[in-house]
C-alpha cells in the first residue's frame, strides 16, 4: 500500500509509528521477551537429575544459592572470585587501552603499525585465543616458561594456571590481552571527537600535560569512557569463560571458579537447571548494579552541577 | 627594538613551504593584521608567534628576549581560536578562569577577574551556562573574555569572526575595536593584537598596520590607508578593495615633456606621474599595467578630450552606488558611480580617470613603478 | 540515554546467561510402536553419540557392523551417523543434547557418567530389551559388569575396559641403582629422592591433579591401594576424615609437592596426557596411567624411552587399583521406534558383544581394540586368545597386568545420581589439601558432609 504525503501526514502519527514498530516489536518480544520470561520460570522449578519434578518451588533455588551447605559456599567463593576478576580486569582494560588510545591519538610514524598490530588480539576467536593461552602457560613445554629460563629469570619450570594464588591472575591476562583492542578502539573514536583546537587553547591556558587530561581529555571523554565501563562489565563478568573452560577448569582448588564457570557447572554438569537459570538471573542482577553505579557516579551532569552548586 | 619581532622566519610541512624568510617587527600596543587569502602562511605565522608551531628556521624575540623555543605557555600570549575551541564541559565561568587556575590563582582573584573578564564583553549574566547553551555571538565574547581575563602581552586572533554571520560581524568589529583602544591606552600593558583574516574590510578597519601575505611572505606591511592607496604591487592592488581594481596592460610613453598610457590605440594622458615612472625606469617607453580602483573611474560626457569611448552592458545597484560593467575595446571595465547619474545597459559613453587616482605596474616584477 | 542503555544492557546480559542454561522441557513420550512383523527391517538411520578417539577405526567398524546386518535374520538395511566430541567434554555434549529434547539411539558411556544418565532416563536398560544381555554377565570382569549396573539394571555392553597401573622407567630406576620398583608410597619417596638426587629427574613422581574426570580416576586408584573404602554398597559414606587410606594418600601427594618435592607444583595444571607426554620424554620416573598407554610408551618414534616403560603392582597395602570402563548404551529415542530399537540392539552387541562374522565367533571389536590401540578389555577370556597375548606381552608383563586387573575395583559411589557434583568439590578441595591451603581433616570432613547433604 502506498501512501500519498497528505496521508501519511494526516495519520494519527502515534498509532501509525506503533505500527511501524511492530515487526521490531514483535522480534524483541519472540527472541528476548520470551527466552527472558522462560529462563526465569526455569528459575522457579524444581529439578532433580536433569529432569523439572514439576514442583515450583518459587524462589526456593535463590534462597539454596543464598543459605544451603552444599552450594551457598561456591556461589560465596565464585562471587568473590568473579568481582576480584571484574574489578581488575575492567581497571586494567579501561587504564591499557585509554593509554594506548592516547598515544595512537598522537600523529607519529609508525602510528598506522600500530593500530593494525593492535587489530591483531581482537581478530583471534574467544577458542583460539584461549588455546593459545594454554600453550604459553603450559607448565613443561610452554613458551612463557622456555623464554623466562632462557633469560635466567628462572631456575625452574613453573605454572601460573596451576597456581591457586597466580591461576585467577593468569587469565586475567589472557583476557586483558585480547579485550584492550576493543576498548582502545572506542577511545581512539572518542578522542578524535575532540578538536585539537581545544587542547591547544588548554595548552595556551597554561595547563600541563596532567592537567589537560584530567581537566579537558577525560570529561570530554566521559561518554566514551562510560560506555566502555559498561561494555567491558558485561564481558568481563561473561567472556572469560572460555579461558577457565580451557586453561583451569575452575581450578586450582576453587581459584578461579568463577560465577559463569559455576552456572555451566551447575546446568551441564549437575544438571541443576533451576539452579543454574537462578544463578544466571543473579550475575544479571550484578552486571545492572555495576551499571548503574557507572552511571550515577560518573554522570557528568550531575557532576559539574555539584560543583556549580546549582 | 620592536616588541615583538619575527626574524627570516620559515616553515616547511613535509616539503611544502608554508612561510618563507618572513621578517615582521610588531610594536607594542598595536593592532597587526595579517591580510591574504587561504593558504598564505597567515595562520600558521600567527601559530609560530603562539608557540604552538615550531618555526623550520628563524628567530622569533619578544621584548629583546629570545622565545624560539619557548613552549606555548611560557610565551604569556593569548589566543582567540577560529572555532573559539571553548571548553564544551566547562561552564562560561570555568572556560574563562581556566588559566588563572592553571597557574593557581587564589579564589577571590579569579572570582573578580572573570568577572571583570565578562563584564568588558557583556556576558556577565552567562556565567553558569554551558558554551552549547548559548548563540554564536555569546560564545565569541566568551571566548575573547577568556583571552582578556589573562591581560597578556599579546593577543591572538585567528579569523575569529569568521563563525559569525555579516550583521554580527559587523557589529564585534566595532566591539574589537573599541576593546583595544581601551587596552592600548592601559598605563600597565598595552593590548597589542595580531590579527588574522582574509577579509579585508575587518582588515581596513580594526588594523593600525596590515600585513598583506601571500605565498608565504609579507608583500606589503603599511597603513590601511597606504595599503589602499598606494598598493606596492598588483597583488596588493587587487587583494585590496572591493570590486576589484581595474587592470589595463599597456605601454608607458614619454610625450613632449609629458607622458601617456597607449593600449589599443587609446590615449590617456598621465602626466607627472607617468614622467616620474619613466624617469624612475630610466627608459623613454616601456610596456605597463594601468590600475585604477572603480570608484576613480568618471563617466564624462560624449566627445570629450583624453576619454574612451566605451559600452554600458550592465548596471548593479547597490544602494548606496551602481556598478557599472563597461566595455572598452575588448577590455572590460569597472565603474561605481552614485545612483544619480542616470546611465543605462548598451548606452554609449566616455570614461576618463584622474591621474593621480591611477597606479602603474611592471607587468614583469608586478611592483609598482612609483615605488 | 545511558540510564536506557544500562537497562538494555543489563537485559540483554541476563538473557544471554539464562538462554545459555535453560533446557527445553523434556518431551512426551512417543505412542507406543506398533509390533514389527516384516522379515527384513529398515530402511533406518541410528544416531551414535561418542566421544572422539581413532575415528577412522570406528568408521569401519561402524561399515562392518552395516554389512554383518544387512546379511542377518532378519536383515536390517541400517545406515550408522556419528556426532562426537572430546571426551572431555562429552557429558556436557550429551546434557546439552538430552536437555535440548533430543536424542541418540546408541551412545558411548564411562561408568560415572551413567547414574546420572539413567537417573535423567536419557538411558534405559539393556537388560529390558535385550535379554541376552544378562548372558554376557558371566563372562565380564566383576568391576566392569558392576560399572555397567544401575539400580540392579544392565545398561550396557563394554566397549573396553581397563585398569590403573603403577609404571615406572626402568632405565631411571637402573641408573640411581635401584633393583626393585617400589612396593609402598613411602619407598616410591624414598626411590624418588634418590633419583632426583643423583639428578636423574627433577619430577620423579607425576601424576595429573588438573580437575578434570582423570583426577579421579588416578585418586581412586591411589585410595584403593592403600585399601582404602569410601562407601558402603547403599552408597553411605564411611571413610574416616582423620587418619586411614584415604586421609593418608592426600597427605602423601601434599608432603611429595611440598616437602620432599618430588612431585612439582605444576601436577595442579597437569592433566593425564600432560603426565604422559612428559613421561614419553623420559622426565618423571613413576607415573600412575591407565594400561593402554603402555604400547604407545613403548612404541618406538612415539616415545623417547620406548622399551623402558614396565607396570609395577601399584604400592601400597594392599595393591588394589581403579579399574574404569567405557560401554555403549541404549538411549532413550532408540526404544520409541521398533525398527531402531532392533538395529539399535545388534549395533550394542555388534560393537560390545560376541558375534559371528565370516564364520569366526570372537568378540571381534573388543579384540580390535586392544591388539591395534592397547584397550584393555572386560572380557578375561580373550586372554586365551593368542593374537592378544601376542599384542600384551609386545607392550608390558602380561602376569602383572593380570594380578593388577584382578585386584581392580569400579569408583565406588558412582552409583549416586549425584556423584558428578560431588565429584567437582572433590576435585577443588582436594586439590586445597594437596597444596596445603587446607587442613587435609578438614576437606575430607566438608566432603563427606557434602556427600550426605546431597542424598538427601
Amino acid at each position: 500500500m502506498t501512501l500519498t504525503f497528505e496521508q501519511r501526514h494526516h495519520r494519527n502519527t502515534t498509532a501509525f509509528a506503533y505500527r511501524i514498530l511492530l515487526p521490531s516489536l514483535a522480534f524483541v518480544l519472540i527472541f528476548i521477551g520470551y527466552p527472558l520470561v522462560y529462563s526465569i520460570w526455569i528459575s522457579f522449578q524444581d529439578f532433580k537429575y536433569g529432569v523439572p519434578t514439576g514442583n515450583v518451588i518459587w524462589f526456593r533455588n535463590f534462597l539454596d544459592i543464598l543459605t544451603s551447605s552444599t552450594v551457598a559456599p561456591q556461589f560465596y567463593n565464585s562471587l568473590l572470585v568473579t568481582l576480584k576478576f571484574t574489578v581488575v580486569a575492567v581497571a586494567a582494560v579501561v587504564i591499557i587501552s585509554l593509554g594506548i588510545a592516547l598515544i595512537i591519538n598522537e600523529r607519529f610514524r609508525g602510528n598506522d603499525l600500530l593500530k593494525l598490530a593492535l587489530l591483531l588480539p581482537y581478530a583471534i576467536p574467544g577458542p583460539v585465543n584461549a588455546v593459545m593461552w594454554n600453550w604459553i602457560y603450559d607448565p613443561t613445554f610452554g613458551v612463557l616458561n622456555g623464554l623466562l629460563y632462557q633469560v635466567g629469570f628462572i631456575k625452574e619450570y613453573f605454572t601460573i594456571t596451576g597456581n591457586p594464588d597466580l591461576a585467577l591472575w593468569g587469565i586475567a591476562f589472557a583476557y586483558i590481552w585480547k579485550f584492550v583492542p576493543y576498548s582502545t578502539f572506542l577511545f581512539v573514536a572518542g578522542l578524535s571527537t575532540i578538536p585539537q583546537s581545544v587542547y591547544e587553547a588548554a595548552q595556551m591556558d597554561c595547563a600541563g600535560t596532567w592537567r589537560i587530561f584530567r581537566k579537558v581529555t577525560l570529561p570530554l571523554l566521559m561518554p566514551v569512557l562510560q560506555m566502555v565501563l559498561v561494555i567491558q562489565t558485561i564481558f568481563a563478568l561473561l567472556m572469560h569463560f572460555g579461558l577457565v573452560f580451557v586453561l583451569t577448569r575452575g581450578g586450582p582448588g576453587n581459584a578461579t571458579s568463577t560465577l559463569a564457570w559455576l552456572i555451566y557447572n551447575e546446568s551441564f554438569t549437575f544438571t541443576q537447571f533451576g539452579r543454574g537459570a537462578a544463578m544466571a538471573i543473579m550475575l544479571s542482577l550484578i552486571m545492572i548494579v555495576f551499571i548503574y553505579l557507572y552511571l550515577v557516579v560518573l554522570n557528568p551532569e550531575k557532576r559539574s552541577a555539584r560543583t556549580q552548586g546549582a | 627594538m620592536g616588541f615583538l619581532k619575527l626574524e627570516k622566519i620559515t616553515k616547511r610541512f613535509s616539503g611544502s613551504l608554508a612561510v618563507d624568510h618572513l621578517d615582521l617587527e610588531v610594536e607594542e600596543g598595536e593592532f597587526l593584521v595579517l591580510l591574504g587569502p587561504s593558504g598564505c602562511g597567515k595562520t600558521t605565522t600567527l601559530r609560530m608567534i603562539a608557540g604552538l608551531e615550531v618555526q623550520t628556521e628563524g628567530k622569533i624575540t619578544l621584548e629583546g628576549k629570545d622565545i624560539s623555543d619557548s613552549p606555548p605557555e611560557r610565551r604569556d600570549m593569548a589566543m582567540v581560536f577560529q572555532n573559539l575551541a571553548l571548553y564544551p564541559h566547562m561552564t562560561v565561568f570555568d572556560n574563562i578562569a581556566f588559566y588563572l587556575q592553571n597557574i593557581r590563582t587564589p579564589k577571590e582573584t579569579i572570582e573578580q577577574k572573570v568577572r571583570q573578564a565578562a563584564r568588558q564583553v557583556g556576558i556577565e549574566e552567562f556565567l553558569t551556562r554551558y558554551p552549547n547553551q548559548l548563540s554564536g555571538g555569546q560564545r565569541q565574547r566568551v571566548a575573547l573574555a577568556r583571552a582578556l581575563v589573562r591581560c597578556p602581552k599579546v593577543f591572538l586572533l585567528d579569523e575569529p569572526l569568521s563563525s559569525l554571520d555579516a550583521k554580527l560581524r559587523a557589529g564585534m568589529r566595532s566591539e574589537l575595536k573599541l576593546l583595544h583602544r581601551n587596552l592600548s591606552q592601559s598605563k600597565e600593558r598595552k593590548g597589542t593584537f595580531i590579527y588574522v583574516t582574509h577579509d579585508q574590510v575587518e582588515a581596513l578597519t580594526l588594523g593600525t598596520r596590515v600585513a598583506v601575505m601571500n605565498k608565504g611572505n609579507i608583500v606589503q606591511l603599511s597603513t590601511p590607508r597606504d595599503l589602499y592607496n598606494k598598493p606596492r604591487n598588483l597583488f596588493a592592488s587587487t587583494f585590496v578593495g572591493s570590486p576589484s581594481m581595474n587592470l589595463i596592460e599597456g605601454s608607458l610613453e614619454r610625450e613632449n615633456g609629458s607622458a601617456a598610457f597607449i593600449f589599443q590605440g587609446n590615449r590617456i594622458a598621465l602626466g607627472e606621474i607617468g614622467v616620474a615612472a619613466l624617469k624612475r625606469a630610466n627608459r623613454a617607453q616601456m610596456p605597463a599595467i594601468l590600475g585604477v580602483r572603480p570608484e576613480s573611474v568618471k563617466i564624462a560626457s560624449p566627445g570629450m578630450t583624453g576619454a574612451l569611448a566605451a559600452q554600458v552592458v550592465t548596471v548593479e545597484p547597490l544602494g548606496q552606488n551602481n556598478l557599472i560593467n563597461l566595455q572598452v575595446g575588448d577590455r572590460m571595465l569597472i565603474a561605481l558611480v552614485s545612483p544619480d547619474l542616470a546611465i543605462h545597459e548598451g548606452e554609449n559613453v566616455n570614461v576618463c580617470f584622474q591621474p593621480q587616482a591611477t597606479h602603474l605596474f611592471d607587468p614583469q616584477t608586478e611592483e609598482n613603478l612609483l615605488g | 540515554m545511558f540510564k536506557r542503555l544500562g537497562f538494555f544492557a543489563g537485559i540483554i546480559a541476563l538473557i544471554v546467561v539464562a538462554v545459555a542454561c535453560a533446557p527445553a522441557q523434556p518431551t512426551a513420550p512417543a505412542a507406543a510402536p506398533k509390533p514389527a512383523e516384516a522379515k527384513s527391517i529398515g530402511p533406518v538411520t541410528l544416531e551414535l553419540g561418542g566421544w572422539t578417539y581413532d575415528n577412522a577405526k570406528v568408521m569401519q567398524n561402524l561399515q562392518k557392523y552395516q554389512e554383518w546386518a544387512a546379511k542377518g535374520t532378519p536383515a536390517i538395511d541400517v545406515k550408522v551417523t556419528m556426532s562426537d566430541s572430546g571426551y572431555g567434554d562429552f557429558d556436557t555434549f550429551v546434557t546439552t543434547r538430552y536437555a535440548g529434547g533430543k536424542s541418540f539411539d546408541v551412545l558411548y558411556s564411562s561408568d560415572h557418567w551413567l547414574a546420572k544418565w539413567a537417573a535423567a532416563g536419557w538411558v534405559v536398560p539393556l537388560e529390558d530389551h535385550f535379554p541376552e544381555a544378562k548372558k554376557y554377565a558371566a563372562d565380564i570382569t566383576p568391576f566392569a559388569l558392576q560399572a555397567m549396573t544401575y539400580k540392579g539394571k544392565q545398561y550396557g555392553l563394554p566397549y573396553y575396559a581397563d585398569t590403573m597401573f603403577f609404571v615406572y622407567n626402568k632405565k631411571m630406576l637402573a641408573d640411581a641403582g635401584i633393583a626393585v620398583p617400589p612396593t609402598t608410597w613411602a619407598e616410591v619417596t624414598q626411590q624418588a629422592l634418590t633419583i632426583k638426587n643423583k639428578g636423574l629427574s627433577q619430577t620423579p613422581v607425576l601424576i595429573g591433579f588438573k580437575a578434570g574426570s582423570w583426577f579421579e580416576e588416578d585418586l581412586f586408584a591411589m585410595f584403593y591401594s592403600e585399601g582404602g573404602k569410601l562407601f558402603d554398597d547403599k552408597n553411605a559414606a564411611v571413610f574416616e576424615t582423620d587418619k586411614g587410606p584415604i586421609f593418608d594418600t592426600i597427605e602423601w601427594v601434599a608432603k611429595s609437592i611440598n616437602d620432599d618435592k618430588i612431585m612439582p607444583p605444576k601436577v595442579m595444571d597437569m592433566t593425564a596426557v600432560d603426565v604422559q607426554q612428559a613421561f614419553k620424554n623420559g622426565d618423571a620416573a613413576f607415573v600412575i596411567v591407565p594400561g593402554y598407554m603402555m604400547k604407545e610408551f613403548n612404541t618406538p618414534g612415539v616415545s623417547k624411552i620406548a622399551g623402558q616403560a614396565a607396570v609395577s603392582m601399584m604400592p601400597g597395602k594392599t595393591h588394589n587399583t581403579n579399574g574404569f570402563t567405557r560401554m555403549y548404551l541404549l538411549g532413550k529415542g532408540a526404544v520409541a521406534d521398533d525398527a531402531k530399537k532392533v538395529a539399535s540392539l545388534k549395533l550394542i552387541e555388534f560393537f560390545g558383544g560376541k558375534t559371528t562374522v565370516d564364520g569366526v565367533s570372537s568378540y571381534h571389536i573388543a579384540k580390535r581394540w586392544s591388539i591395534e590401540n592397547g584397550l584393555g578389555f572386560a572380557f578375561p577370556s580373550l586372554w586365551s586368545d593368542p593374537a592378544v597375548d601376542k599384542a600384551f606381552s609386545a607392550m608390558a608383563d602380561t602376569n602383572v597386568m593380570k594380578s593388577q586387573q584382578a585386584l581392580a575395583f569400579s569408583k565406588q559411589g558412582m552409583t549416586a545420581p549425584w556423584f558428578a557434583e560431588w565429584i567437582s568439590s572433590v576435585r577443588s578441595e582436594t586439590q586445597k589439601a594437596m597444596l596445603r591451603q587446607a587442613k587435609t581433616a578438614d576437606v575430607l570432613n566438608g566432603l563427606k558432609t557434602l556427600w550426605t547433604s546431597l542424598a538427601k
